[in-house]
């Protein structure tokens, strides 16, 4: 051990020690003088402007951007859907603009009932075919198919991929130089390859199959996870019983991840009337595939028109909050809620 | 107590070699049928992916012309140059790729630090304190997650652009909104931490804030490295945002969008390709090293996770 050596402190270690231990000793007054019982006294009521004072400041930031970039931005979307401006830029107020979003609605071959037809054709399709694709492809996974780790990976790469990268893939794909547009021509030994995204016959079914090729990945986890969560003990006892592949499909599995399928049918329902493909990265709306949210990204970054998108928004948020509520509704009465 | 865990750990293992048999019992022949045509659907399509991003990594290192003379062979010669002339020759007003690149970096790990710093702050506050506004705010939460809101996009347009923050990089800004799916999911997860060692941390003489960074925060790293990937993955692919509100400052996934729609036939489309394919690295290797984190724990519904 090494020998210490009693070093005399130096005079500005003296006064430094004088210094603290004065402060030392005049906050041990005053703390006793505050809390005679050695307890703080008025730690209550200190401890909750403490805590009130941190509530604040975690919740400060995050609720302003809440008010500003929600409440106010909605509310000024409302006061929009009521505005219509000069051409000296001042505005007034009217009801002119939800006057037009539904005499247009009346009007048959408006651009917007194309919007409405294929935004539908959307909805229809992502949730009455893709989604129940997602539901048989992941019992099949949750079966342990063989490669199953190799093809869960290959599904769920598209939703890594920027679908700016899996748009140009498909276009150079469909395309006349592309795989599929020789395919194509091999097949039907057509002169020329039709164009897929701009022609009315082909350009929403191509939309439609870019759905289909990329669209199972996150269906595929949210019901995988819930497959997996399934009891052992369940399945078991159902197995022991002797049930079928497709007994334990759809009266055992089906009914067991009820809970994650009907959040995954609600948060469909809230996007009826948001359904879309990537039509401003594929079509650009040609061939008749404007959807609604292409339609109003049309009108406010490209025609700058600001009050009667504002109005239409407001029209189709009051039609689909029933069609939320109702789904919600719904949903609860086909299984009571499973619980495990 | 030890002995009750080992047991239980006893359980489990036998129940999961249970489930094993279970689920490795012979199968019908109607089974076998319908797993053998869903290898095949399942194989077709895991081949088309793979065969997409072949054709386009193959395409990439061709010369113009050959991409055009002979599109599905493979290269006569690998053209590496094509990687490097991306960088200066994919540009879109006047921001080149490396540009791109940087305000890709700037805008997908900005939002992503932000919008998880808000939301652990507003879940760990929800989770762990009681205050009068509570309930109200946390209904309120929830109703704006099931109201759909269609057609605020000229609203929220006019505002960011009345802020200044159109081509700016305080774009971050609204990122910094601490409610939605990842506000729920940190909730849960906060709620299931033990508050023993936020207590402990008080004993110790620390206050709510150094609780909360370094003792709660660092407990919760799991989920919160999990949701950092996705999200960052979602924000660096995000054409959007960028397209609407970021014209003059193009990250990667804009300034491809728009380079694509002016090629013309004279542009050099193999060089395009090695801008795509670079522009997909940082995902996929993300996705590569982080799989299981990024492809486990996804619930919904009950909110299990």
């Amino acid at each position: 051990m090494r020998n210490r050596e009693r070093v005399e402190p130096t005079w500005f270690e003296k006064a430094r020690r004088k210094v603290k231990d004065t402060f030392y000793g005049v906050s041990v007054a005053v703390n006793h003088k505050l809390y005679p019982n050695g307890k703080k006294a008025a730690s209550a009521g200190a401890r909750r402007r403490k805590e009130t004072g941190f509530i604040i400041f975690m919740l400060f930031i995050p609720v302003c951007n809440f008010l500003i970039f929600y409440v106010y931005c909605n509310f000024s979307s409302i006061l929009l859907a009521f505005q219509q401006s000069n051409p000296d830029g001042s505005y007034f107020f009217t009801a002119d603009n939800f006057v037009q979003v539904f005499q247009k609605l009346w009007k048959g071959g408006e651009m917007l009932n194309q919007s409405i037809r294929n935004t539908l054709i959307f909805f229809i399709f992502d949730n009455g075919v893709i989604l129940p694709l997602s539901l048989f492809l992941s019992f099949f996974f949750y079966k342990r198919i063989a490669l199953k780790s190799y093809f869960r990976f290959m599904f769920y790469v598209p939703s890594i991929v920027s679908s700016v990268v899996m748009t140009t893939l498909y276009k150079y794909l469909l395309d006349a130089n592309g795989p599929v547009g020789m395919l194509y021509q091999a097949l039907t030994h057509a002169e020329s390859v039709p164009a897929f995204f701009n022609s009315k016959e082909y350009a929403m079914w191509a939309l439609l199959f870019y759905n289909l090729w990329t669209g199972f990945s996150v269906n595929l986890l949210l019901i995988g996870g819930a497959m997996a969560r399934i009891p052992d003990e369940t399945v078991e006892a159902a197995l022991l019983d002797g049930v079928g592949f497709w007994r334990e499909l759809f009266s055992i599995t089906f009914p067991m991840i009820w809970p994650t399928l009907s959040t995954i049918i609600i948060c469909a329902a809230s996007e009826v009337l948001t359904a879309s493909g990537p039509v401003l990265l594929l079509t650009g709306g040609s061939g008749e595939t404007y959807t609604l949210s292409y339609y109003i990204y049309d009108q406010v970054q490209l025609q700058n028109q600001y009050n009667a998108p504002a109005a239409l928004g407001l029209v189709l948020t009051a039609f689909t909050f029933p069609i939320v509520m109702i789904t919600r509704w719904l949903t609860g009465k086909v299984y009571a809620d499973v619980e495990f | 107590m030890e002995r009750a865990i080992d047991n239980s750990k006893a359980l489990r293992a036998l129940h999961k070699r249970h489930r094993l048999g279970a689920k490795d019992r012979r199968r019908s022949a109607g089974e076998k049928i319908a797993f053998g045509v869903a290898f095949v659907i399942f194989f077709i399509y895991a081949l088309t992916i793979l065969y997409a991003f072949f054709w386009i990594g193959m395409s990439s290192l061709k010369t113009n012309r050959e991409f055009y003379r002979a599109p599905l062979a493979l290269p006569e010669q690998w053209i590496f140059r094509n990687y490097i002339e991306a960088f200066t020759a994919l540009e879109y007003n006047s921001v080149n790729m490396i540009g791109m690149i940087g305000n890709a970096l700037w805008y997908a790990l900005g939002s992503t630090f932000c919008h998880l710093l808000a939301c652990c702050m507003t879940s760990y506050v929800f989770a762990r304190y009681n205050f009068r506004l509570k309930k109200i705010m946390y209904s309120i939460v929830i109703l704006t997650m099931i109201i759909p809101i269609i057609g605020g996009l000229a609203a929220s347009y006019k505002l960011r652009y009345d802020l200044n923050l159109v081509n700016s990089p305080l774009i971050l800004l609204p990122a910094f909104s601490g409610f939605g799916m990842h506000f729920i999911i940190l909730m849960s997860y906060f709620k299931t931490l033990s508050w023993n060692y936020a207590e402990a941390s008080f004993i110790d003489g620390g206050g709510h804030i150094k609780t909360f960074f370094s003792v709660m925060l660092p407990l919760a790293k799991a989920p919160i490295v999990a949701l950092a990937i996705r999200c960052f993955i979602n924000y660096w692919n995000d054409y959007y945002t960028p397209l609407l509100y970021l014209d003059k400052m193009p990250v990667l996934a804009t300034g491809l969008y728009y380079y694509r729609l002016e090629l013309t036939y004279r542009s050099n489309e193999p060089v395009y390709f090695a801008g795509v394919v670079m522009s997909m690295i940082p995902c996929l290797v993300l996705f590569a090293i982080f799989q299981d984190k990024i492809m486990e724990n996804v619930t919904a519904g009950g909110l299990k996770g």
